[in-house]
């Protein structure tokens, strides 16, 4: 359509000008609007809505949301009713939730790695483990499965499974998905009560007394689980092509179990069988509904933190998201990497924290020293038996505005590049668990996306690679271990030092 | 003496310009490139009054980044001032008639300018509210009031 046609077209108003737009055009132009604008023109009038309520023009939205691969955008459709639908999902679910949550109990790990499935958002735990003999990227990572949040077909509201080990094996717990904050940084396992299936306010489950809200939340699981028969792994994203089929088959079986299944407790329950005081804080809060189910919230708050690690309440049901960037133009390193002692990367050094893998997040923090920025490793888990040092230390902080460092790396080269070096200090025993000391150090930048930070002193080496969770999960690198029982595979209240996910 | 490109209008009249300006179109970047642009360029759904526009934007844009990069060493000093200049430049140039506007989204659109896109997008529709849109567009709404509120509350989850 040439200008001149759209011109003549053109009528007293300027209704007619925005209406004539070829909808290739506009859905060119729509690619410079969010969501939300998209919404505004379709409340403007019938005919704008019809316009803009295209299929063309949602895809543009899924893409932007910038949540999803276009090729996976592309694969759940087919399982969902239209884009629009689909861009809800990601806005409202896969946006906020994907990445790294954590809890500080167990001391020796507790990281939940919350990701995109298929036409769900998955969490991951990883667990502590060793490195594998193929390294970090292309080694097996141990993991298992916490929760999952699927999108219902239609209109692309969303339930919630809850994972954990029953008496008979793998169950998955039903329930709700309260809200989903858009900037959320605490992620909630909550009981609410109900009327007829319906959410009903009272007393709020967060004032309730420590143990009242685990004898709630234990009871509600024990009467909704439902066992299934499958591991709860390898189902859970798509791995090959193929498995799509199948992955639609299993989301109908939740949906429907979802639908006409028992995800709820009764409220008629003997207080002390439930082992807990008779308060007139839990009677009010059971008094509100006819059941109770369970429920995840994802709520912002606003928290302090120390080198990126959350200070976190330790008796709550609640992971907190760690506020991992992406590596940008000023802030090369930032991320997500995963790294072990010894040198060459991918061969671990003999001593006993060996093959030890670690996860670290990469963030930039402001230096007093010549007003530049500092570049600080934070260990968020560690593959060890016992484990030295408490979740959120810092393995080693650098500046990176100061001169290099110019002490020479003290092994072979193992014929890479060194493209830069900094001088910084590296973690080393000091006082106690909670005080540890560090020594001078440097981290120097080697070819092939490594880092690795050698303390001066010990010529200790510690290797980094940058980890994609991701791609490891897709590929089928997981390797699965069964999950702890429900309230426990969630978060972890009990102060421990040991790894308590692989224990049978 | 840079290399000069056509463009010819709808109307058939001539328009000579550098070839770093015409350069600015992703359309006509792919053409120069193919070596296919002898003898002039006719656009046949671009009138004289928009490509007259197209090129005052294109133009201005070509300068401000040379100037930017001549400046790029003391980038800490004039950068922030020249994209405040830029800027305010921008808002005059789209301050034109309606049916203008979406001449200039429509040529933006086909020569593939990705900064003019945005800019008209911007001017005519991101951001605004349902009642600024009705406005500028003059649209009658046609929903009733309980309709509008069915569409709200279906769209809420795309506003924070």
């Amino acid at each position: 359509m040439t200008i001149r046609e759209l011109r003549s077209e053109e009528s007293v108003g300027g209704t007619c000008l925005l209406l004539s737009l070829p909808e290739d055009v506009f859905a060119a132009t729509s690619r410079f609007l969010s969501p939300s604008d998209i919404c505004n023109l379709s409340l403007c009038c019938k005919s704008l809505c019809d316009l803009v309520d295209s299929e063309k023009i949602w895809f543009v939205q899924c893409e932007l949301v910038k949540a999803l691969p276009l090729s996976e955008i592309v694969r759940w459709r087919i399982g969902i009713s239209s884009y629009k639908a689909l861009c809800r999902f990601l806005v409202e679910v896969v946006k906020p939730l994907v990445g790294v949550w954590v809890h500080q109990e167990p001391e020796l790990g507790n990281v939940v790695y919350v990701m995109p499935g298929f036409l769900s958002v998955v969490g991951c735990r990883i667990i502590p483990q060793k490195v594998g003999p193929l390294g970090i990227q292309e080694g097996r990572v141990m993991w298992s499965s916490v929760f999952e949040i699927i999108c219902d077909h239609d209109d692309g509201s969303t339930k919630f499974f809850l994972h954990g080990r029953g008496r008979e094996g793998s169950c998955v717990y039903p329930g709700l998905v309260t809200g989903i904050d858009k900037t959320c940084n605490v992620l909630s396992l909550e009981v609410e009560p109900r009327r007829e299936k319906k959410l009903c306010s009272g007393v709020s489950f967060q004032k309730l007394d420590d143990s009242d809200r685990r004898n709630l939340l234990e009871l509600v699981t024990s009467h909704v689980g439902v066992h299934v028969s499958e591991p709860l792994s390898g189902k859970l994203f798509p791995t090959r092509r193929e498995d799509e089929g199948m992955l639609l088959e299993r989301r109908t079986m939740l949906l429907k179990m979802h639908k006409f299944g028992k995800n709820h407790a009764p409220t008629q329950v003997d207080l002390n069988e439930m082992g807990a005081s008779p308060c007139v804080n839990l009677s009010s809060f059971l008094s509100a509904g006819d059941t109770v189910g369970l429920s995840l919230k994802a709520s912002y708050t606003e928290m302090s933190s120390y080198k990126g690690w959350p200070r976190m309440d330790l008796d709550r049901f609640c992971l907190h998201k760690l506020p991992i960037k992406s590596p940008g133009d000023d802030q090369e390193y930032a991320g997500l990497w995963g790294g072990n002692f010894g040198w060459p990367p991918g061969r671990c050094s003999e001593d006993e924290t060996g093959n030890a893998f670690y996860l670290l997040m990469l963030s930039y923090e402001e230096s007093r020293k010549n007003n530049g920025k500092r570049l600080v490793g934070t260990k968020i888990l560690e593959g060890t038996d016992y484990v030295e040092h408490p979740n959120g230390t810092a393995m080693f902080v650098v500046d990176i505005d100061d001169t290099p460092s110019l002490e020479p790396f003290p092994f072979d080269a193992d014929g890479r590049d060194f493209e830069h070096s900094y001088k910084g200090k590296g973690i080393s025993n000091g006082y106690g668990f909670r005080y540890p000391g560090s020594k001078p150090g440097s981290l120097y930048v080697i070819s092939g996306d490594h880092l690795a930070f050698v303390w001066h002193g010990t010529k200790d080496v510690f290797t980094l690679k940058r980890l994609d969770l991701d791609q490891i999960m897709k590929k089928g690198f997981g390797l699965w271990v069964p999950p702890l029982p429900p309230v426990e595979n969630f978060t972890y209240m009990e102060t421990s030092y040991i790894n308590v996910f692989t224990k049978s | 003496m840079s290399k000069k490109i056509i463009f010819e209008s709808s109307e058939g009249e001539s328009f000579e310009v550098d070839e770093a300006v015409a350069l600015e179109c992703q359309t006509i970047k792919n053409m120069i490139e193919d070596d296919c642009t002898d003898g002039g360029i006719p656009l046949a759904n671009v009138n004289s009054a928009t490509l007259t526009k197209v090129i005052d934007y294109c133009k201005k844009h070509v300068e401000a980044a040379a100037a930017a990069e001549a400046n790029a060493g003391d980038k800490d000093i004039y950068g922030a001032n020249k994209d405040i200049e830029l800027k305010t430049w921008d808002e005059e140039f789209v301050k034109v008639d309606q049916p203008l506007l979406f001449d200039l989204m429509l040529a933006a659109n086909f020569l593939i300018i990705p900064g003019l896109l945005d800019l008209t997008c911007k001017t005519m529709m991101r951001g605004k509210t349902v009642l600024q849109i009705r406005e500028i567009f003059h649209i009658k709404k046609d929903y009733t009031d309980a309709e509008e509120a069915e569409v709200r509350k279906e769209n809420a989850w795309a506003f924070e």
